[in-house]
């Protein structure tokens, strides 16, 4: 009996050996078998798309591509006024992982492909759940361009912005891991994201939370989670900032879309966006959680200039021969009337950017792929070596590592595809003058036929004083009043140099209406270590945020402020501090001597003085020596008198 | 009273009306001024925190909001009659005044001069009425003080505990002038401690009840008097100092500055302790010019004091000088500060300089009068101006 | 006859310990690491930050990576609003070179770059939070390449416009660097005014130190770029890195060749040179020692150690694989023993009320209000005791201007 019950098994094992054996190079067998476990867990652990690894072979080959979690996605779409948004947009998904009952990342083998190595410890080392990271500069112009890509999702004000959902047991525990999650960033993106501190640290509320059917797993139950968020809004975007994006990519800039990413292009831009938001994912059952991450860079250059910069990289005046005249006015040999900018543009991105796209990523299971938006009348080509391809949704795929370029052709630059209009405009500016006050003027239009309700985000820092009883609003309609268009106000006032001031305002805005919110606040003062090396640059205040909940979800951010703070004269620290103490001293001195002393006339005084003072000790040790001189004279006159 | 005493108290209550309502933004430009308005005394914060009261704000959990929570209070309650705001004032500078020709009565048999004129000095004391017409709170701790001290000279003395303690409540650097009022009440000095600390206590807890029973409040309202954690600039010693100082050295010139601020009550009270009530003024006086956030307003309830020093204006020994001080300090100190908040062209050193010409001012007044006080004290009583006197 | 036995035998003693402590000595060098410094801020000083990165360059071509190389930039010039090449940085007005190239990692720049954290990266005291990238991991094996440039005088170095390091401090440092055994040698190179000054204070061992300028002499620059507007490097920088060009991996050009490139025609101030704090010999150093990375092997196979050696090894060997396995039976046991954890998803976010506690407030309006209708009531009550004085009261007399009794 025993026997013929363990046949079956030992069945399976030969045919198991046998497969492991036919099926496997013998180079790549212990590589492969950990694969294959991973492959196994991720069998089971996603829901959604499954890696499947097949054979690997050497060579990338067609027949059998590796493919990974791994999508990558370039945009291309036209913007009035001869602008172009480039938006490099990448999806990462990383190999799950179990969490044992301390919630750390798994004592097992962790296993890379495409999710970038070092955000995971980060995520793990700090509980963070969530990590959004902007990187933005420049100046979105919304009456031309609409509404900013991703409904403005993905990008963030002027400066460094980021917010990350924590689990941590306390506020206090919270605050750390942020910290410490502040340093680690800033180490891997080379920028200065450890000036973050709770000075700078804000608890949104209604704002930046997920959305609302998305719930963030958490891991330990005794647990609560903490959203922070901060901005700097004075950090400069620059190569050293893009690098590290470019090398959280698996392809590493080498292949696919980001061999485009250079930073001579993409920061000679108007407006340029870098963003990373890493998210995690666990499946209840089984208690294996994945992280997802989508890193999107998006650019908005000027097509003319870059063209012609890269032609001519010095600004110069076109020879004359390149003159565009206007025959029908005055002209002659030097100098002539221009004629209105050709209308005719003919390009190809190779030029915009400098460098061919070094075919596809080969990574995922989709292809890279390139989408061009524009309208009919414009021609969109793809060129793979020396031939040219053309699709009908202008969308193409890169299925090989041949170098490919895109070629945009039309008779009419003006007419691009229309773009949405954004449900609200929203500026914010600075009034008043001198240093020790002002105030703050938000200008809310809503330029559609629908209400649009949105919560008002303000991070002041702590040495704007804010007066909210001085808050009016100023519009056209006199039945316009702070009542009606702020329905509830979130206030949590400024300690100094220990958080700023956080304001969060839901409001409605009625259909085509224009209105300004403005108040006051105090400057204050700084001690002589806060301010920067060039105090009289001023101190950047961060953009608001208006994120519009109905009808669509969407964020619009206000430009960052300069705001000048008076400083106090930083050569005069030991001048002030002796010539304060010399008063102190001068005041309490005399008066101590007053009251402690005793009050005499002039003549008692002189007579002390004659008979303690030093000219009267002097005349005392001078009496003293003749006294004895002449003692001593009389003894020896006694002596010789005896003698 | 006597009717040249109800002509000054007419005058001065029709005055500082007469420039409330005929000069209205001069309420609001004194208030932006640093002489005159201080973040722990100024209207703006005060009308900060009723409005944040009467929407359900946090009022002290950070913030500019530093009065104490009566005041919010009471300031929340006359929401809606805000324009009587200049009357009440008005009326409160006058009561100051009409204590002072109290005070003055008190004293008439040797103060040599008619009790009306301590009054006229106040009613026509510019630094009072521009601080008056600026609604800065420091006139109701001027007022609380000047009450407590009448009531003291009257042998009141439980009342004068309820008004030191209202005073003290509202700043409390007036809990130090416990010390000179105990020196006015002699053998009662005790009654007088245990009384002001009980109405303390009482204030205390209805301020913890007004919070919404929170004690919040006390960071913003003493505490910050006391580490000066709200750095702006006024007239007075602490605020460049701890400007330029290096961060390590900060704690211990706090504390230093704290016990200079106390160091010479003691010492006048016991000097003094046969002239009680000019130990209180010169106490005050030092108080003015130490305190962490002065205004002019405590200067010049300190000036005010001065008629009643006529016996011994003989000794004084260099008026023109401090009065001089006085001026330069007054005139240039809005100009300078202008100089450098608003055109941007001057330094902070012009307005520090002021300002150290300013308590160079106050304690010049002090030096004298102690000078003076000690002189006819030498001299029992009557005063042989011809002695020259020096000290050992 | 054995006098002189002995003494020969002694004498070979000597050169033995000689060749043998020649050959530790070398093999004790096994990386190099660089410290880049640019301490001015400013558009106008874009020819320090275009020293710096030309020296970054350098440095990194010559073999040693980004994560031994700590590179501190003081202002953003590459994309500052005022270049006219964005992205770029040029050390030469052809432009034929761009430093800031593809791939630059900048550890600390802007506001980072102050004297507390050139001091605290020199002696590594940081945080524990400090980020490994930004720290300076060395070791008693490493050689150091320390780089300044800015704008510097007399026994100091200015550090973005407002504050300075002063020679000794620096001095100190490396003394601590010393006492930590952070550093094998230590070749400090430094391009301002009075340069020479910097390094005068020096007292660790094992230290060669240049710089450009005597004392009471300044540093130039050498040439402008007209289109970019500002000068784009310093005379000492530039012919640092001409004699750089010359350097690949493999070159036997010594510290000495440097020193001596250096001419007053060229420089147009006194290079100066310290080696009064280095053993060897300057025609001994290779430039590849500092520059370059390359390594020295430490061969394992020695006789002399290998007896001592291999049986510690052996037992070493059994208690690794003693640890290793006591690891992953506890791992396993942990595996088998505990349950699946639970997993939950939360919605609630900032759901701590420690946040913002006193955010929310509702105020007892009615007692404001009781208490103002109080008030307001008894102010015709307390206006009478306000000002009600008894003016007849016999023992006021004590409270005089001075007392007749009073003695002196």
């Amino acid at each position: 009996m025993r026997l013929q019950n363990w046949i079956p098994v030992l069945l399976l094992a030969a045919i198991v050996t046998a497969e492991v054996d036919f099926e496997v190079n013998p180079v790549d067998n212990e590589t492969e078998s950990v694969q294959q476990d991973v492959i196994d867990e991720s069998w089971n652990a996603e829901p959604g798309e499954s890696s499947r690894i097949t054979q690997s072979s050497k060579f990338l080959s067609l027949e059998h591509p590796i493919e990974y979690n791994f999508r990558e996605h370039l945009d291309l779409t036209p913007l009035p006024n001869n602008f172009l948004l480039a938006s490099f947009q990448f999806y990462m998904q990383s190999e799950p992982f179990g969490i044992d009952r301390d919630q750390h990342e798994s004592s097992e083998y962790s296993h890379h492909t495409v999710f970038p190595k070092p955000v995971g410890p980060i995520m793990s080392q700090t509980n963070t759940r969530q990590l959004h990271l902007r990187f933005t500069h420049g100046l979105w112009d919304s009456q031309e361009w609409g509404q900013l890509p991703h409904n403005g999702l993905k990008s963030g004000g002027t400066g460094v912005e980021l917010w990350a959902i924590v689990e941590a047991p306390s506020k206090e525990e919270a605050l750390k891991s942020w910290i410490t999650l502040a340093n680690s960033l800033s180490g891997l993106f080379c920028a200065s994201i450890n000036f973050i501190d709770t000075s700078k640290t804000t608890f949104p509320v209604s704002s930046f939370l997920p959305k609302e059917d998305e719930a963030i797993p958490l891991l330990n139950q005794s647990n609560h989670l903490y959203l922070m968020r901060a901005t700097l809004a004075n950090e400069p975007v620059c190569t050293e900032n893009l690098t590290p994006f470019v090398k959280l990519l698996p392809t590493r800039g080498k292949s696919g879309i980001s061999s485009l990413l250079d930073g001579h292009k993409i920061f000679d831009s108007n407006w340029h966006s870098l963003s990373i938001d890493v998210n995690t994912v666990c499946d209840e059952s089984t208690a294996n959680c994945h992280f997802v991450m989508e890193e999107f860079i998006e650019t908005v250059v000027n097509v003319p200039n870059a063209l012609a910069r890269a032609d001519r990289p010095i600004p110069k005046p076109l020879p004359g021969d390149e003159l565009r005249c206007d025959t029908n006015r005055p002209h002659d040999a030097f100098q002539c009337f221009p004629l209105p900018q050709s209308k005719e543009v003919s390009f190809s991105i190779s030029k915009l950017f400098g460098k061919k796209i070094r075919g596809g990523s080969l990574l995922g299971e989709q292809s890279s792929k390139i989408c061009v938006h524009v309208p009919s009348h414009w021609d969109v080509m793809i060129q793979v070596d020396e031939s040219y391809f053309a699709t009908d949704d202008n969308c193409f795929d890169l299925n090989n590592n041949k170098p490919h370029d895109v070629r945009l052709e039309t008779t009419d630059s003006k007419s691009v595809l229309p773009s949405k209009k954004t449900p609200i405009y929203v500026s914010r500016a600075l009034t008043g003058y001198g240093q020790d006050r002002g105030g703050l003027r938000s200008v809310f239009r809503n330029p559609s036929n629908e209400a649009v309700e949105l919560v008002y985000f303000e991070s002041l820092p702590w040495f704007m004083g804010v007066y909210l009883s001085s808050l009016a609003i100023e519009s056209d309609d006199p039945e316009l009043t702070l009542d009606s268009v702020v329905k509830s106000t979130f206030y949590s006032p400024a300690r100094d140099r220990e958080r700023p001031t956080h304001l969060e305002r839901a409001m409605i805005i009625p259909p085509n209406t224009a209105f300004a919110i403005s108040f006051q606040f105090d400057k204050s003062l700084l001690k002589y270590a806060e301010y920067p090396p060039d105090a009289n640059h001023g101190f950047e205040i961060e953009a608001a945020v208006a994120a519009v909940l109905t009808p669509e979800r969407y964020e619009a951010r206000t430009s960052s402020l300069l705001l000048s703070l008076s400083t106090p004269d930083f050569s005069m620290p030991y001048n002030v501090i002796i010539l304060t103490s010399t008063v102190m001293g001068l005041a309490f001195g005399t008066l101590f001597n007053l009251i402690s002393k005793q009050l005499i006339t002039l003549e008692e005084a002189d007579k002390i003085l004659a008979s303690t003072g030093p000219r009267a000790k002097l005349l005392r040790v001078k009496a003293k020596i003749v006294n004895m001189l002449q003692g001593n004279k009389n003894k020896i006159i006694k002596s010789a008198k005896y003698e | 009273m006597v009717s040249s005493e109800w002509q000054v108290v007419w005058a001065c209550f029709a005055s500082r009306l007469a420039v409330s309502y005929l000069f209205p933004s001069l309420q609001q430009q004194l208030d932006r001024t640093v002489e005159f308005s201080t973040p722990v005394t100024s209207y703006r914060s005060l009308q900060e925190g009723a409005y944040l009261l009467l929407h359900n704000l946090p009022i002290y959990d950070g913030g500019v909001v530093h009065h104490v929570p009566l005041l919010v209070a009471l300031m929340a309650f006359v929401q809606q009659a805000e324009f009587l705001m200049p009357v009440l004032f008005a009326a409160m500078d006058t009561l100051i005044a009409y204590q002072l020709m109290q005070i003055a009565k008190i004293y008439q048999r040797q103060l040599q001069i008619p009790s009306y004129i301590p009054g006229v000095v106040y009613a026509v004391n510019p630094l009072v009425l521009l601080s008056c017409v600026s609604q800065s709170t420091c006139l109701f701790v001027n007022l609380s003080i000047s009450t407590s001290l009448l009531f003291a000279l009257s042998r009141q003395f439980s009342l004068s505990a309820i008004c030191i303690a209202l005073a003290g409540y509202l700043s409390p650097y007036a809990y130090l002038l416990l010390i000179p009022l105990a020196g006015i009440c002699g053998s009662n000095s005790f009654g007088l401690v245990v009384k002001c600390t009980l109405v303390s206590i009482v204030l205390q807890l209805i301020s913890f009840k007004l919070n919404n029973d929170n004690w919040n409040y006390l960071t913003s309202t003493y505490w910050i008097l006391i580490t000066f954690s709200k750095i702006r600039p006024n007239l007075g010693l602490w605020w460049y100092f701890f400007i330029e100082m290096f961060e390590f050295f900060i704690p211990f010139f706090k504390s230093v500055f704290n016990i200079f601020v106390v160091s010479f009550i003691p010492p006048f009270t016991i000097r003094f302790n046969q002239q009680s009530f000019y130990a209180f003024v010169l106490c005050l006086g030092w108080i003015t010019l130490t305190k962490s956030y002065p205004t002019l307003g405590d200067g010049g309830f300190f000036l005010s004091f001065i008629p009643f020093f006529k016996p011994i204006f003989g000794y004084l020994r260099y008026p023109v000088i401090s009065t001089l001080l006085f001026i330069h300090a007054i005139i240039l100190s809005p100009i300078f500060y202008y100089l450098w908040i608003g055109l941007g062209s001057g330094n902070s050193n012009f307005f520090y300089a002021i300002s150290l010409v300013y308590a160079l001012a106050i304690s010049s007044v002090i030096v004298d009068l102690t000078w003076a006080m000690l002189r006819i004290e030498y001299d029992s009583g009557k005063p042989n101006l011809s002695l020259k006197l020096t000290q050992i | 006859m054995k006098l002189w036995g002995y003494q020969a035998l002694f004498f070979l003693l000597c050169l033995a310990s000689n060749v043998i402590g020649e050959a530790i000595g070398t093999a004790t060098h096994t990386n190099n690491w660089a410290v880049l410094v640019s301490t001015s801020r400013f558009w106008f000083n874009y020819r320090h930050m275009a020293n710096v990165l030309s020296m970054y360059r350098t440095v990194k071509r010559l073999g040693i990576p980004d994560s031994q190389i700590i590179l501190m930039l003081s202002d953003d010039v590459a994309c500052n609003p005022r270049n006219l090449f964005p992205g770029s940085v040029f050390n030469n007005a052809d432009r034929a070179l761009d430093l800031y190239g593809e791939s630059v990692e900048v550890d600390y720049r802007g506001y980072e770059v102050t004297v507390e954290n050139f001091i605290r990266l020199l002696t590594d005291r940081w945080d524990e939070d400090h980020p490994k990238s930004k720290r300076l991991m060395t070791d008693e094996n490493s050689n150091v390449f320390i780089y300044l440039t800015g704008h510097g005088g007399e026994d100091f170095l200015k550090f973005q416009d407002a504050e300075e390091i002063a020679s000794h401090d620096i001095a100190d440092a490396l003394a601590q660097m010393h006492a930590k055994k952070r550093y094998n040698e230590l070749f400090f190179m430094i391009d301002t005014c009075q340069a020479n000054t910097m390094f005068s204070k020096f007292y660790s061992p094992n230290v060669i130190a240049v710089g450009s300028s005597e004392l009471d002499e300044s540093s130039y620059s050498h040439h402008s770029d007209v289109e970019l507007g500002v000068a784009v490097v310093d005379r000492f920088t530039y012919y640092t890195l001409g004699f750089m060009e010359e350097i690949d991996k493999n070159s036997t050009l010594t510290l000495r060749d440097l020193f001596d490139s250096y001419t007053f025609e060229k420089v147009h101030s006194h290079v100066g040179v310290r080696t009064d704090l280095y053993p060897r010999n300057l025609s001994d150093v290779l430039i590849t020692d500092f520059f370059g990375n390359v390594q020295n092997l430490v061969p394992d196979d020695d006789r002399v150690t290998a007896g001592a050696i291999k049986k510690n090894e052996q037992d070493s060997d059994n208690t690794l694989l003693k640890l290793a396995k006591a690891k992953h039976d506890e791992l396993t046991k942990q595996k088998n023993d505990t349950t699946i954890p639970q997993v939950t998803k939360s919605n609630l976010i900032n759901n701590d009320e420690a946040i913002h506690q006193g955010s929310v407030e509702t105020y007892n309006i009615k007692l404001v209000k009781v208490l103002g209708t109080l008030l307001l009531l008894l102010i015709p009550s307390l206006l009478k005791y306000f000002s009600y004085a008894k003016t007849n009261n016999s023992k006021l007399t004590n409270f005089s201007l001075y007392n007749e009794h009073t003695a002196l």
